[in-house]
């Protein structure tokens, strides 16, 4: 799903927290969007997901243009600490899927590919407070990815997990993406993990867009001496 | 110290004889507060869920007010439903008064603020998270609604149980505006304060007894559901 932001703008008591002219996010790309706290990735995400309502401006969901409920159900958010719900790691997996009224053998089936992808497939019938925050997050990954999603937003996702979680989940990010050729916008202010992921990256501070470009290009010769400070080390915002 | 061991020895006689009249006041307190909680809960999960999880304009009031009735006096629930209901009150017309009709209203009103304060408060926390979490699930409005009362089962559980506790025990309200007819509206409460007042010790201890073991049970349930 190709989204296009336009004109976006929103304040938060009376500061500017996200100003963008014009920014698009191609179909079938693993999209990484990095910034500094407070640059307005999360507003971003969350106006796409359509939590927060923005002052002014327009999201446009592929096709479907800003008609937002028509896409709501192929678009899913995993935010930083996902809130996992007082079930099963099973139950959990599955309530997206219950929510669409899906039969129980598809449920099943879809619930068990995901738990196994992320290898959490041996705790399904343990409840969720009994496990570790990286496994929490993968819990949270894999309910996202049971719902088949178009465009899957991700908040910080692997934001202080354990090794073995960031690479499991990276893995599991990069084969969606591959075989189900879905839209991927991934947060985060981790650079390497940037460089490692993203098709395309874009820099924002300020709530504006600094910098963006395919991978290699945004890496190796970033055109801003802001962005080029950030990718650098430096202490930008 | 006689008449006391006297009207034990006489109310465990009268529960265990099955006494009708004990059982039928019995049975009429379960129902009332029964239907009184239920009612109050159809109203009071969506006003609670929506003071917790939105903000606005005099909602620090609302929340007040709602604190503040939490703690209202029965006997004032009880004289406003009774003026409301009395033959020169506004509706006075269904002609309800010293019925288990007026009894449920003025337990409604007893039972309404404590478990939209309970609900309120356990929602305002974490109420949104678990919104946006379903609403980015694809949950629709219904199936929000239905995961926050899943996701806050307990305080909500515990809120009913609450109410249900306040509503059984409850006797100025009940006195006032249900009568006290025997057979008709006459609860374990209000039969209590009259077989004292008459002396008749045995059948106030019985009821009593049944009372105490009631909120033993409903205790039980409590703490269950709290997992303590």
């Amino acid at each position: 799903m190709r989204i296009q932001v336009l004109g976006l703008k929103k304040e938060y008591d009376g500061v500017k927290v996200l100003d963008i002219d014009k920014l698009s996010f191609a179909e079938g790309a693993l999209h990484v969007v990095m910034g500094p706290n407070g640059s307005g990735k999360s507003t971003l995400l969350e106006i796409i997901a359509g939590l927060t309502r923005p002052d002014g401006g327009s999201v446009l969901y592929g096709d479907h243009q800003n008609d937002f409920e028509t896409v709501r159900r192929s678009i899913t958010l995993v935010m930083q600490r996902s809130y996992l719900f007082h079930t099963s790691v099973y139950n959990n997996i599955a309530m997206g899927l219950k929510y669409r009224g899906l039969g129980r053998e598809e449920l099943k089936d879809r619930v068990l590919k995901c738990a196994e992808a992320l290898d959490i497939k041996r705790f399904l019938h343990r409840n969720v407070r009994t496990l570790s925050g990286g496994e929490k997050q993968r819990v949270a990954l894999a309910r996202a990815l049971a719902l088949k999603p178009d465009l899957l937003l991700l908040d910080e996702s692997t934001a202080n997990l354990d090794p073995e979680s960031i690479i499991i989940i990276e893995r599991v990010l990069r084969d969606y993406q591959k075989e189900s050729g879905a839209t991927i916008i991934f947060v985060t202010h981790n650079v390497f993990q940037a460089k490692r992921l993203a098709d395309r990256a874009y820099l924002l501070m300020r709530g504006r867009v600094i910098e963006e470009g395919e991978s290699k290009k945004f890496f190796e010769n970033p055109g801003s001496a802001l962005a080029k400070g950030f990718l650098g080390g430096e202490i930008v915002y | 110290m006689e008449s006391i061991f006297k009207g034990f020895q006489g109310a465990l006689g009268l529960i265990l004889s099955g006494d009708r009249e004990v059982y039928s006041i019995i049975g009429l307190s379960l129902s009332v507060s029964f239907v009184s909680v239920v009612i109050s809960m159809i109203i009071s999960l969506p006003m609670g869920i929506a003071i917790g999880m939105k903000e606005f304009p005099l909602r620090k009031a609302v929340v007040m007010v709602i604190n503040t009735l939490m703690g209202l006096p029965p006997v004032i629930a009880g004289l406003f439903v009774y003026l409301l209901l009395s033959r020169s009150g506004p509706l006075g017309y269904l002609g309800i008064l010293h019925s288990p009709k007026a009894m449920i209203i003025a337990q409604v009103l007893l039972i309404i603020p404590i478990i939209t304060g309970i609900t309120m408060a356990a929602i305002k926390d974490r109420g949104s998270l678990v919104k946006n979490t379903a609403y980015t699930l694809g949950a629709g409005k219904f199936q929000m609604l239905w995961t926050l009362i899943r996701e806050f089962r307990t305080s909500i559980g515990s809120s009913l149980i609450a109410g249900y506790g306040r509503a059984i025990s409850e006797v100025g309200a009940v006195m006032l505006v249900g009568g006290n007819i025997k057979g008709y509206t006459r609860v374990m409460t209000t039969a209590i304060v009259l077989e004292t007042n008459m002396g008749n010790f045995d059948q106030a201890i019985a009821i009593g007894i049944v009372l105490l073991t009631l909120f033993f049970v409903i205790n039980i349930f409590l703490q269950k559901y709290q997992g303590a």
